[in-house]
């Protein structure tokens, strides 16, 4: 791992989060504010409610609180903090899709669906609806590669999954918004190999 | 670079976090290959259109204030003490008899003197702070110096960090424990290269 000068901010968050593990509330509050526009932007991606976000955030920030005294360094505080979001919003997101999958089923039930609604969507709506249709370990593998551009070594780190099954996800990512953007909009390219 | 192994490095090639000793190989391919131009200009569109869509931006202090509700309803079980040696225990207990015995006289001088005619007693850059582990130093240290550098030379001259640093790099240090001398402490810092301040904090 490359040595952080004190300029850096990697080197600030380690300071912070060594002040956190002795129970300083400003180091933390300072921690928490360093990181919630980039969680609040990410997670409001994935749902567009701030209940959402908030609830794995500040359930993220108090494993931080009560952990800060075993991290040990042998990552950057990003990558720990990031991975603790990610388990989380992994597991809400798993916890949405069956809600709404129940939701589905029973407005079928009452209304038919419009076929023809996707047409009228602008080109964030369709490309939202391709990534609302990956499985969730593809969908956050690829938010995490093009909305917050970690390389595909981070992502790793963040999930703790080899880097194969990061390239994996990332290569059955693509090859499905193939098969879905096209229908939707237009955007997929000829077929890879 | 075959087409397989350029078809993989692509969306780290647009994000632009492809190995550098990558990169080369790759270009050279995207040169000769019109599919995965193709591919990068796809891919180059979905990061865009992931990226532009427009944000609602939400202030963080309710949610933190929820958060520390939470926290505050819930403290933390007690975190270990590292482990005190019998001198470190002597310290203590003479610590708190002089404590004692100083709001002793700071309540009989109160008592004595009218109001406003207390004295604050006069401090020197050398003399020892007061309360034992209280913060006692500010520092500045050069941006080069390291994490790891920074952390030793703590450790070595038994100080810990209470606030900071602020955007100009101060740091506001404390002992690490209610035996250890801040003025030795000092001397510890001043003595480091990388140590560009380090001065007693005025009581």
């Amino acid at each position: 791992m490359p040595r952080p000068s004190l300029q850096s901010s990697e080197a600030r968050e380690a300071l912070l989060l060594q002040r956190v593990a002795d129970g300083d509330r400003q180091a933390f509050e300072e921690l928490y504010t360093t990181y919630h526009r980039r969680l609040s932007r990410f997670l409001m991606r994935l749902a567009p409610r701030y209940d959402f976000a908030e609830e794995i955030i500040n359930d993220t920030f108090w494993v931080v609180w009560r952990k800060a005294g075993e991290f040990r360094g042998a990552s950057r505080v990003s990558t720990w903090i990031m991975g603790i979001a990610y388990r989380r919003a992994l597991r809400a997101l798993r916890d949405e899709r069956q809600i709404a999958a129940t939701d589905r089923r029973m407005s079928e039930e009452s209304t038919p669906d419009s076929e023809d609604s996707a047409a009228r969507d602008d080109l964030h709506d369709w490309i939202s609806r391709g990534l609302a249709e990956l499985p969730e370990e593809q969908r956050l593998t690829l938010e995490m590669a093009y909305f917050l551009g970690y390389s595909c070594e981070e992502i790793s780190a963040i999930t703790g999954s080899p880097v194969g099954t990061i390239k994996a996800r990332m290569f059955h990512a693509r090859e499905k918004l193939r098969l879905s953007l096209p229908s939707l909009g237009g955007l997929g390219p000829r077929s890879p190999l | 670079m075959n087409h397989k192994h350029a078809w993989e490095l692509i969306p780290w090639y647009v994000n632009g976090t492809v190995a550098d000793s990558k990169r080369d190989g790759l270009l050279f391919h995207l040169e000769h290959c019109s599919q995965c131009r193709d591919e990068v200009e796809a891919q180059r569109a979905l990061m865009q259109g992931m990226k532009t869509r427009q944000q609602v931006e939400v202030m963080p202090h309710a949610s933190l204030q929820k958060l520390m509700t939470r926290i505050e309803a819930d403290p933390l079980p007690q975190r270990p003490a590292a482990p005190r040696s019998p001198r470190t225990l002597r310290w203590l207990t003479a610590a708190v008899v002089l404590q004692a015995l100083m709001l002793g006289a700071l309540a009989t001088l109160l008592l004595r003197s009218p109001r406003g005619e207390v004295q604050a007693p006069y401090q020197t850059v050398s003399s020892p702070a007061t309360t034992p582990g209280a913060a006692s130093v500010r520092a500045v240290f050069s941006p080069d110096m390291t994490l790891g550098e920074l952390q030793a030379l703590l450790e070595r001259a038994h100080l810990r960090i209470v606030n900071g640093p602020t955007p100009e790099g101060v740091y506001t240090l404390a002992t690490s424990s209610t035996g250890d001398d801040p003025k030795q402490a000092l001397l510890t810092l001043r003595a480091h290269p990388a140590a560009r301040f380090a001065e007693p904090i005025g009581r």
